[in-house]
């Protein structure tokens, strides 16, 4: 049997679910995920929240400024995992969040949720790490970012994606039409709503310098809102060092949730918290910007063992095992003979 | 449900132990700073001494050497004291700031050293940026930071930082790499787009987006005549192997991007001084996935003593596939074409050169 309130109950004490339960999981999101269409359509108040990036104490974070889900409704823009040492931890959360309270939690696709890109940023590496090579647990994860749906959009007016437009799309019901379920390929709409970037210089669309992927400009973006009915944009994908960014005055937005990103980029982070359209507030957004949390010193609470090299500690079932002060607080000047 | 004791047990570790130390100690920097007073650690001699104080520590056999924590030109504040049991100056900062600022230095002799390191540019500095090289900077770009070399006798004076590094990228499209399906993509767009006047197909503004750069450090001031390229001016590893104490050690990123997801770029430097001679390497690594790896190396190195110094160039490269190849036994070989480290001991070298200056 199933028992998600117990699954939160770890998850949120920060342990690892083991292999069958996360399969089970796995199989219970993917049945809820395909009668979703390409877009969610939900309703304020919401709150939007960008890369995470495997940040699991800086999400946990996010939940005690903006309020734990079922209290708060959450859309989240995509990237969960990579870079950061918690991938594992925080995805396994998030599919929990959604099975349980499936109508307050909204999971986006992100351009890491792919099996090519976690081959290259560390999500295989992080499973086979914490499950062993063995396992098939980023199997069963990136199989299930197959159903993620690609798009959202809050009350009829806020266009919600992890990247941005594609010449491909020029209304809504062109998203409609992807076959959503398969990897996330180079080429086409798909790639284009989690890969492309705006600039501010820019009219139109224009390929990037890399010679894949677009980018986009304010033409394109009055014409989608126009064509669509739409106010704004919301997306994420982008590192800021504020948290947020506003185009072309709030036209186009991007919200970044990972602060201090990949541990040294010393940056803030934001959600953007949407009021609902009875609230008294004449702008009906806020973004709620903070910095990484004290908790997430937890992010390093390993353990030294012998050899020099760190090793997870042994769980005395209290989430985090019990670490001697001093070692925590080690400061000795770290030096390096390097040549 | 399963039972407490089937809970995953790691069989492998994934980061180094220096991966974890160094990510913890940034981490520390920026958080600790939110918490109240009290529960920060005590410092001894850091906070409470008077501003502009200089602590000097006398460390065994010196009877020639005058060393001086800050550095005798140091402007401002200083939170990067000595330490006084070992000598060595206390990299990070033990008093942290948000957001954080560390700019330790160091005097020997004649000689001043300083570093400074900040968090990622701010949007209005960003612009600024890109106002100056008309390209886009790195996606993490550490403008702020910098190291920075200089003797007031002879008047030498030489410093790394993102800005003048960023200013050597190219920007001549002939010598643009292309992700790996870049023609692929390319056709169908071609095929796609060609009644379309939303999209332009050509690329605008062409830049190498691989940020890779020729930059040795900016020269401010270098006595006649220069430095001298003599490939012969091997930089001399007995004094480096000789594990002398370590006064100051620093190292930080001074960009870093993720070419889109197609791999990496990152300009990175790190210093060592030692009481008779010091050691800079300022490495960029450029990895695109499926199409090549590629690392330059800057070393410049100072001997105190005699007043010479040599900095080396040297370039290795080396095909995506070919890399790969050599490493295929292992369970999960791009694990290790991300570790800089492992790559630099593979990468097949193009070239070293070599220029000396004698002060």
């Amino acid at each position: 049997m199933l028992d998600l309130d117990q699954c939160l109950e770890k998850l949120y004490q920060g342990q690892l679910l083991s292999e069958p339960v996360i399969e089970q999981l796995c199989f219970k999101l993917k049945e809820l995920l395909i009668k979703d269409s390409n877009i969610v359509h939900i309703s304020s108040p919401i709150t939007l929240v960008g890369d995470i990036h495997g940040q699991f104490y800086d999400l946990l974070e996010i939940f005690k400024i903006g309020g734990y889900p079922p209290d708060t409704n959450y859309l989240f823009l995509g990237d969960y995992v990579d870079r950061g040492y918690h991938s594992v931890e925080t995805i396994s959360l998030l599919i929990v969040l959604k099975l349980k309270y499936p109508s307050r939690v909204t999971l986006i696709r992100g351009n890491h949720e792919s099996r090519q890109i976690t081959t290259n940023y560390g999500f295989y590496t992080e499973c086979a790490t914490k499950y062993g090579q063995e396992s098939k647990v980023w199997k069963l994860f990136t199989d299930l970012f197959d159903f993620l749906v690609l798009a959202a959009v809050v009350d009829d007016t806020l266009f919600c994606v992890h990247g941005g437009l594609s010449p491909n799309v020029q209304t809504i019901d062109s998203i409609l039409v992807i076959d959503r379920f398969r990897e996330i390929p180079h080429d086409g709409p798909m790639a284009d709503l989690v890969w492309s970037d705006p600039d501010i210089e820019l009219l139109n669309f224009r390929i990037s310098s890399r010679g894949a992927g677009y980018q986009f400009g304010v033409n394109v973006v009055n014409r989608f809102l126009q064509l669509n009915g739409f106010e704004r944009i919301y997306r994420a994908h982008q590192l800021c060092n504020e948290g947020y960014q506003v185009f072309w005055k709030g036209k186009v937005n991007t919200v970044w949730s990972a602060p201090n990103y990949c541990y040294r980029c010393g940056n803030k982070a934001s959600i953007l918290e949407i009021f609902d359209r009875l609230s008294s507030d004449p702008k009906g957004f806020r973004f709620n910007v903070f910095d990484a949390s004290p908790d997430s010193e937890k992010e390093f609470i390993q353990l030294e063992n012998g050899d020099g090299e760190f090793s997870y500690g042994e769980d005395g079932g209290e989430g985090w095992p019990a670490v001697p002060e001093n070692r925590l607080m080690k400061k000795a000047p770290y030096v390096e003979y390097f040549m | 449900m399963s039972s407490p004791s089937s809970y995953p047990k790691p069989l492998r570790r994934s980061f180094n132990s220096w991966q974890i130390n160094s990510a913890r100690e940034m981490h520390q920097l920026t958080v600790k700073s939110r918490l109240p007073h009290r529960l920060q650690p005590q410092v001894p001699n850091s906070q409470q001494a008077p501003e502009g104080a200089i602590h000097t520590v006398e460390t065994p056999h010196s009877t020639t050497t005058e060393i001086q924590v800050p550095a005798k030109g140091h402007n401002g504040k200083c939170n990067n004291p000595q330490c006084v049991h070992c000598g060595a100056v206390i990299i990070p900062s033990p008093a942290a700031s948000f957001p954080f600022n560390d700019t330790p230095s160091i005097s020997i002799n004649d000689w001043q050293i300083y570093t400074s390191r900040n968090p990622i540019l701010s949007a209005s500095e960003i612009e600024e940026f890109e106002s100056i090289l008309q390209v886009p900077v790195p996606e993490m770009i550490f403008g702020n930071n910098k190291v920075e070399v200089m003797n007031t006798t002879n008047g030498f004076h030489l410093i790394f930082n993102p800005l003048d590094a960023l200013k050597t990228v190219s920007v001549d499209p002939k010598d643009m790499l292309k992700v790996s399906y870049a023609n692929e993509w390319y056709k169908s767009r071609e095929r796609k787009h060609r009644d379309d006047e939303d999209v332009v197909l050509e690329v605008f503004k062409p830049y190498d987006w691989t940020y890779t750069t020729h930059y040795k450090g900016t020269e401010l001031v270098v006595p006649d005549p220069g430095f001298i390229r003599n490939d012969n001016y091997a930089i001399p590893q007995e004094k480096l192997t000789k594990k002398d104490p370590i006064l100051f050690f620093d190292e930080m990123t001074l960009f870093e991007d993720e070419l889109g997801d197609n791999g990496i770029s990152t300009l990175s430097i790190k210093i060592r001084v030692m009481r008779n001679c010091m050691l800079i390497l300022q490495r960029l690594f450029v990895r695109v996935d499926d199409v090549m790896l590629r690392i330059r190396d800057t070393r410049l190195y100072v001997d105190f003593e005699d007043g010479l110094v040599i900095r080396e160039f040297k370039r290795q490269e080396q095909d995506y596939g070919e890399l790969l190849k050599s490493n295929y036994l292992h369970h999960d070989p791009r694990k290790m074409l991300r570790d800089i480290q492992w790559c630099a001991s593979k990468l097949p070298v193009i070239d070293i050169q070599r220029e000396y200056l004698q002060l």
